[in-house]
């Protein structure tokens, strides 16, 4: 064999060496393919999948800024008790208990049991803990055992999102709830098209060993959008004095149910919605929206609507001589009373409407609403004023109000108009309405006859862009001629100053409203029952809120001049100082000049009142403030030397230059702020010309 | 045996670029992996940054504040304020 042919032989050694291994490689590739195929084809399915990803849920503010709702992750901690090696179980088990029982409760002795009879029973999936923060999943997930990971731990957290809301009960109903397993709630199902992320199907791959899914890269991927944030109207200073100032009312009344509902008279805007109820514990909860949802009969807040309807029909004026025949009086056998029998025969209609008299408002009403034709004028004219419609609030869930129909003929008491029914009207009977849908007439008053649409939202956000504006409504501009109006605004004003409402005053500020007390579940025996009420708005000259306090069933005293008026004036009182008043704002530099000036002068003002500073030996001085006090700093005034006058007042300035011998010319008034020859030269001229403003 | 010898330099070509490619990919779908973990951690430390914050909201109410500051004799002015209006002359 020549050399040749030997490595010919190894080189075809070689080659058939690979061609064999290509061949396994091969039939491999088909028996993977045809043989196995099934198998593994359906193995993909499990790595690979479409799954639906929901972008996050926008956000829920306050005008202000302040999160009302947001979603963050929950976590649910489960433990594979199988996984775990015996070594390893039996080893810390002990330590994990005494952790557990630690941070969570329970002694270590019954987290043991629980875990070791867990484990006795196979349970792959023992649940540990349900909704735990991110800190306390980080925890957990950091004892003895569960450190050790999902595969050797058998530690096995899901993650959630759930909405939290900061301020917790605070509007809690109004801002509502998302939930999958019954209707969302409030704000959240109102604005769910905005709030709620885009889903949308994604491709996602799980690697083996790994267990979360990721998303299978795709150039066009756009990362799932996020829902667009909502900024409500709800102002949460006046929210939060609302909710508590009703909540001490509703703990010392043991009241069923109470709601107030603050709104702003020039737009309609809600700053603060409050409604709670009594829970099965006995607490006070946002668990019904009542301001929206709870129709009933309004009782004397309505006297302001139909004083409307009797003024704006002419049927009787501020002056009008009412018989009251003593507060009691009987309309086609039935008797109206008022809820004091005092006495009086005679009043003028204002001193009906600030006694609030039944039978004073039932007999006008009565008298100017005489048989069918009179009742339809009645039925017009309220409902011209769109009483009868619902206020259009964002929110669902709100209730028509109910009024009888004239002009319909049935046989149902019920509905049917009848002779009483004017009358015991125009006192707030025979009528149901929200206390929203009440309180937007008050609104409206205060807003010159102009009706606006009661609104929470005032825009949407996506993105840090204002995608939406919601401006206010208007929706009826004169719901009567503005002599009514000003009737109205006279009536509710003598109220708070003479009527039912007069030992509620405010210091230092003043309002207008009524006081409402009505008689409910009247056609049952045993106790009786009251809603108490205050509807108005303040400051009564320039209104700028109007508001309702409703307290459903109080035990005890029950009239709304002690129930609900004392909450409505404490929210007067509390809320009168936040209104933003435009004060006159100096620019910086004029407003630092002020501070220079005479040290004797500045030292008696500060010592008469009471402020603490540091003293300066100084004659002229710049007033600076540091964080303890106010310094004196000296000021340079040198003989000879032409001083800094920056900041002195004329008098002081004057004074400083004839001092040195110099002669000012004056331009302006105020402050110094600028000098002709400037400060630190040699005095060379007598004369200065100084610029004030 | 010609053709493998006249195509080497591409086989070699072809095999290097295989290499790269496999090393590549790998490379891409670990930085995919982080990415969406430090995505995830991202919301999670924003999360959690919102949970303290809707805390302290809440506890900046005045309501919460008036009670925590109930034992130091602070308490809610319980008269509205007195509104100086001056006319500046």
């Amino acid at each position: 064999m020549d050399r040749k042919t030997e490595l010919l032989i190894r080189v075809y050694l070689v080659f058939f060496g690979f061609v064999l291994f290509a061949l396994l490689i091969l039939g491999k590739v088909i028996k993977i393919s045809l043989v196995e195929g099934e198998k593994y084809r359906a193995e993909v399915g499990k790595n690979i999948k479409l799954k639906e990803v929901e972008g996050q849920r926008g956000d829920i503010y306050s005008i202000n800024g302040n999160l009302l709702a947001t979603s963050i992750p929950q976590f649910d901690i489960y433990v594979d008790l199988v996984t775990p090696k015996e070594k390893l179980f039996n080893e810390n088990i002990d330590a994990l208990s005494r952790s557990m029982a630690e941070h969570f409760g329970k002694t270590a002795k019954e987290w043991k049991t629980e875990l070791v009879i867990g484990r006795k029973n196979g349970n792959k999936y023992h649940t540990l803990m349900r909704s735990v923060t991110k800190d306390q999943n980080d925890l957990v997930s950091s004892f003895p055992i569960l450190n050790k990971g999902p595969h050797k731990g058998g530690f096995i957290s899901i993650r959630k999102s759930i909405r939290e809301k900061p301020y917790k009960e605070m509007c809690s109903r109004t801002i509502g709830l998302n939930r999958s397993n019954a209707s969302k709630i409030g704000l959240e199902r109102a604005f769910d098209n905005f709030l709620k992320g885009d889903t949308e199907q994604r491709l996602m791959q799980k690697f083996p060993g790994r267990d979360n899914w990721l998303p299978v890269f795709d150039p066009d991927e756009i990362s799932q959008k996020r829902g667009a944030d909502i900024v409500t109207t709800l102002d949460m200073r006046i929210q939060d004095i609302a909710h508590n100032e009703l909540l001490n009312v509703m703990h010392s009344s043991k009241a069923k149910a109470g709601t107030v509902v603050v709104m702003e008279v020039k737009t309609g805007a809600i700053k603060a919605i409050v409604n709670l109820g009594v829970n099965a514990n006995g607490n006070y909860v946002e668990d019904y929206n009542y301001a929206v949802g709870r129709k009933s009969e309004p009782g004397s807040t309505f006297k302001l609507i139909a004083a409307l309807a009797m003024l704006k029909d002419k049927k009787v004026t501020l002056d009008t001589e009412v018989s009251l025949q003593g507060g009691r009086r009987t309309f086609y056998g039935r008797e109206m009373k008022d809820s004091k029998i005092h006495g009086i025969s005679k009043a003028t209609f204002k001193e009906v409407f600030e006694m609030s008299s039944n039978v004073g408002m039932g007999t006008v009403a009565h008298n100017g609403y005489k048989n069918r034709e009179g009742w339809k004028q009645f039925y017009n004219t309220l409902e011209g004023m769109g009483v009868m419609k619902k206020t259009g609030i964002e929110i669902f869930g709100e209730n028509n109000p109910f009024f009888k129909n004239p002009n319909k003929d049935t046989t149902d008491v019920a509905l049917r108009w009848g002779g009483t029914t004017a009358p015991w009207m125009s006192h707030g009977y025979a009528l149901e309405m929200t206390p929203l849908q009440v309180l937007n007439y008050y609104n409206a008053v205060a807003n010159d006859g102009r009706l606006m649409k009661p609104y929470l939202v005032s825009e949407i956000v996506n993105e840090g862009k204002v995608v939406k504006r919601l401006h206010p409504q208007v929706l009826n501009d004169e719901i009567a001629e503005p002599s009514v109006i000003t009737d109205a605004q006279e009536l509710l004003i003598s109220v708070a100053e003479r009527g039912t409402a007069r030992n509620l005053k405010v210091k230092n500020t003043s309002f207008a409203g009524k006081t409402g007390t009505t008689r409910i579940n009247y056609w049952l025996d045993g106790a009786k029952q009251y809603n108490a009420s205050f509807a108005g708005y303040f400051p009564a000259e320039s209104p700028k809120y109007s508001a309702i306090v409703v307290v459903y069933d109080p035990e005890g005293a029950y009239y709304g001049a002690q129930v609900a008026g004392p909450v409505f004036r404490n929210i007067v009182q509390r809320i009168s100082g936040l209104e933003d008043r435009i004060v006159p704002s100096d620019n910086e530099e004029t407003a630092l000049l002020a501070h220079t000036g005479y040290n004797a002068d500045f030292e008696n003002v500060l010592d008469y009142i009471g402020m603490d500073y540091s003293k300066s030996k100084s004659k002229w001085v710049d007033m600076k403030t540091s964080s303890e006090a106010l310094v004196f700093e000296k000021k340079k005034i040198k003989n000879g030397e032409v001083p800094n006058l920056k900041g002195l007042g004329l008098r002081d300035a004057t004074y400083v230059l004839e001092s040195l011998g110099m002669d000012a010319e004056v331009d302006g008034i105020g402050k110094v702020y600028k000098q002709s020859v400037s400060p630190g030269r040699m005095i060379t001229e007598k004369s200065i010309k100084i610029y004030l403003q | 045996m010609r053709i493998v010898s006249k195509y080497i330099g591409l086989i070699l070509l072809l095999s290097a670029l295989g290499v790269v490619y496999i090393a590549n990919s790998h490379q891409a779908e670990r930085k995919m992996y982080k990415i969406e973990k430090l995505k995830k951690s991202v919301a999670d430390a924003k999360s959690q940054c919102q949970t303290v914050k809707s805390e302290m909201t809440y506890k900046c109410t005045e309501s919460q504040l008036a009670k925590r500051l109930e034992s130091q004799g602070l308490k809610i002015n319980s008269q509205s304020p007195i509104i100086i209006d001056s006319e500046r002359s």
